[in-house]
């Protein structure tokens, strides 16, 4: 695989929030956001839970550099236990990611709530430095 | 149910490399229930083969279809109309479905995703316990409803053995319940504790895979 020109490496993050984790979930508007160094796009889950390691593996083999599952807190969910089962879902599924070498730490979670579209856009940017020492995924333009 | 687990990814990938076109087929039945090989792992595996694949230098495209069986030659033919498109294809069921696939597309290239390990039950979400070893000389109705054969680490016709822990755990383990010790706490809890100090004479192994690959007929069923 050619390496990359890092200074020009803008990662693509895909950023799933859980509508109950977001303060307005009605005026958070899904889709994309550019920041300085960023290519996010924002998407809404029921539940993080909703969450399938297909789904996560296919939007890493679609091109995306990273993905953070944005859930609520332990405790805060409404379905009970929704954050824990995303949890456990995202920490097998970065194991199969680890597994054939394309780097678990392409996928994260983080547990908060009363997110805004600032906070989100916050989430994908504190994953730069990591994304950006894995490198550009070697999916970008194979996209199928 | 048959149980199966994922062979590890990169002894798959290895052999993947090179092809251009490959279906991974899934089964809906008894994989399925084990999460190894039902429609999500089918659609967890292809973007996993694909990314491992073109990491490797290889541009591959995966496709995927779960049957609703893939023992059974009616659900199998369904294969037929996507065989021209593949190269290969990686069968996410138990042996029996992976040499169905075999034996009806013998020209193209069939590789196991999942290793079969046991015929078990689903204990609780996420932990499968083997039941059943398909001896062939079912001793259930003697024990209690326990198989010693499956679930004895020695699998004792007469036991227990010498090495039960206090706790009625094996030996072997000490996360494993020793199965004798479950058969004469049932035969104690039925007052019928006697009926375990007469003893068994050793199994009929010759139907069990010893004796050769099993065949079963019933001429009433035959066409």
């Amino acid at each position: 695989m050619e390496k990359a020109d890092q200074s020009e490496y803008t990662p693509r993050i895909v950023v799933l929030y859980c509508h109950n984790a977001v303060s307005s979930p009605a005026e958070l508007r899904e889709g994309s956001y550019q920041s300085k160094g960023v290519d996010a796009y924002f998407a809404a889950l029921p539940c993080s839970s909703k969450i399938e390691s297909s789904y996560l593996l296919k939007i890493i083999a679609d091109g995306a550099d990273g993905v953070v599952v944005a859930a609520c807190p332990e405790g805060h969910c409404q379905f009970m236990v929704g954050n824990c089962r995303a949890e456990k879902r995202i920490n097998y599924t970065r194991s199969l990611l680890d597994s054939i070498g394309m780097g678990a730490e392409r996928l994260t979670i983080e547990k908060e709530k009363d997110l805004t579209a600032k906070d989100l856009l916050e989430l994908a940017l504190n994953r730069l430095e990591t994304l950006k020492i894995l490198g550009p995924n070697p999916m970008r333009g194979a996209e199928k | 149910m048959i149980i199966a687990e994922w062979k590890p990814l990169p002894e798959l990938v290895d052999k993947l490399k090179g092809y251009k076109r490959v279906l991974v087929a899934g089964c809906a039945t008894c994989v399925a229930e084990c999460a190894a090989g039902g429609e999500r792992e089918v659609e967890t595996l292809a973007p996993l083969l694909r990314m491992a694949l073109k990491k490797e230098g290889y541009d591959v495209t995966v496709n995927t279809k779960t049957l609703e069986r893939q023992c059974e030659w009616e659900f199998v033919e369904s294969l037929a109309e996507l065989v021209p498109d593949i190269d290969a294809v990686v069968s996410l069921a138990c042996g029996i479905g992976v040499q169905a696939v075999a034996e009806r597309f013998p020209d193209l290239a069939v590789y196991p995703g999942v290793n079969t390990t046991s015929l078990a039950i689903r204990q609780e979400p996420g932990l499968w316990l083997a039941r059943c070893a398909a001896c062939g000389d079912c001793v259930l109705g003697e024990t209690f409803g326990f198989c010693p054969v499956a679930r004895c680490a020695k699998s004792l016709s007469n036991g227990p053995c010498g090495g039960t822990r206090k706790e009625g755990k094996c030996e072997v383990n000490e996360e494993l319940d020793c199965v004798w010790h479950q058969i004469y706490e049932r035969a104690k809890a039925r007052g019928k504790v006697d009926q375990l100090l007469k003893v068994r004479k050793p199994r009929n192994w010759s139907n069990s895979g010893h004796g050769g690959p099993k065949r079963m007929v019933r001429e009433d069923l035959r066409s």
